[in-house]
């Protein structure tokens, strides 16, 4: 579904970012992925504070480009409309995290222990690259968001 | 999948179950054209009922009739107005199994089982129920989900995707591991390898 529908119905509304709430976001995406890197937790948890991080950097780039989901809940709209912000090569990314939503659902309210340790290294490179990688475009396309303090 | 086709009432829907059993061919496989013999072994039937039934679907323009070289091909054709509707239907029904393993044939050397289990393979699932979908091979999640991203968005279905390598599987098997042993022990679709496969792998 088109950015332009999801805005129609109201799931997606225009927003102002600025490069505090952008810093404050970055600050959230480092504590999750530190946080996800504690091994005595269990694969599920780590593997969801990891999600966590990787919906706050795809947050970064749609409030970048002028839009926040309705609610908190739509991490759905949030990664579906990444690649027609980014372009069309962002469409491998945005399917991948839309999996790791769908196995985090699963994970926090139906069962334990389905996450392999494999799927959460696999996540936690995701994330970082991709943190990297929104930096990099906040620098090329939005640089007065970026924060002053580059971390 | 072949199994489920009967309780999705698919074939039930006509007159000649091999007229039903190629239209699903042809709508879950929109891109490849097909020659006779491979579609006599699709239909499990005899030449003449193939060729009636191809006849049928010609005339009513679902399929399109093509010769190429010395051979005659035959193809879905995208363009009939029911097209998409009826390709919905039938991945839906039968041919949900058949699409996942051509979306997952580029991996398909690294899989060693992939097999649907949940409330879709117990039979119980609704049309919001996530498709439980596990791998066991060397393949990652991100690879998987991008094969698995346009059925799901053509569906309207989200996939639930594990992906196990061969050696964690096994470990977990032998630790007895709460969520590998309940797979185990399932009720589950195998879209590539076999219970006997998985046997084996869990040691």
């Amino acid at each position: 579904m088109p950015l332009r529908d999801l805005l129609a119905d109201g799931r997606i509304r225009p927003h102002r970012s600025s490069a505090r709430e952008v810093a404050d976001l970055l600050r959230v995406v480092d504590r999750d992925l530190a946080d996800a890197s504690v091994t005595q937790l269990s694969t599920d948890r780590r593997f969801a504070t990891a999600y966590n991080a990787a919906l706050l950097v795809a947050t970064i780039i749609l409030h970048a480009a002028g839009y926040r989901t309705a609610s908190a809940g739509h991490h759905w709209a949030t990664f579906h409309v990444l690649p027609e912000i980014l372009g069309p090569a962002a469409q491998a990314r945005a399917d991948y995290l839309d999996s790791c939503r769908a196995k985090r659902n699963v994970s926090d309210y139906d069962r334990a222990g389905e996450i392999s340790d494999r799927e959460l290294d696999e996540l936690m490179l995701e994330v970082r690259a991709f943190r990297q990688d929104v930096v990099a475009w906040l620098r090329s396309h939005h640089s007065a968001l970026l924060p002053k303090v580059v971390f | 999948m072949t199994k489920k086709a009967g309780q999705t009432g698919w074939e039930g829907l006509f007159a000649s179950p091999t007229l039903g059993r190629l239209l699903a061919k042809f709508l879950t496989h929109p891109d490849s054209p097909f020659y006779q013999r491979e579609l006599l072994n699709a239909a499990q039937a005899q030449l003449y009922a193939v060729q009636q039934a191809l006849g049928r679907l010609e005339r009513a323009q679902l399929v399109t009739k093509r010769p190429r070289g010395n051979r005659v091909y035959y193809q879905a054709n995208r363009a009939h107005p029911a097209f998409e509707d009826l390709r919905r239907v039938a991945l839906k029904t039968v041919g949900l199994g058949d699409a996942l393993r051509s979306a997952l044939a580029p991996v398909a050397d690294r899989v060693l089982v992939a097999a649907i289990y949940g409330s879709l393979a117990r039979g119980e699932d609704s049309p919001q129920s996530d498709i439980d979908l596990l791998l066991v091979g060397s393949l990652s999640l991100r690879e998987t989900a991008a094969l698995l991203g346009p059925i799901g968005r053509e569906l309207g279905r989200e996939f639930n995707i594990t992906a196990y390598p061969p050696e964690e599987f096994r470990r977990k098997a032998k630790a007895r591991h709460h969520f590998i042993t309940e797979f185990l022990a399932s009720k589950k679709i195998f879209l590539m390898g076999s219970a006997d496969a998985l046997a084996g792998l869990a040691g």
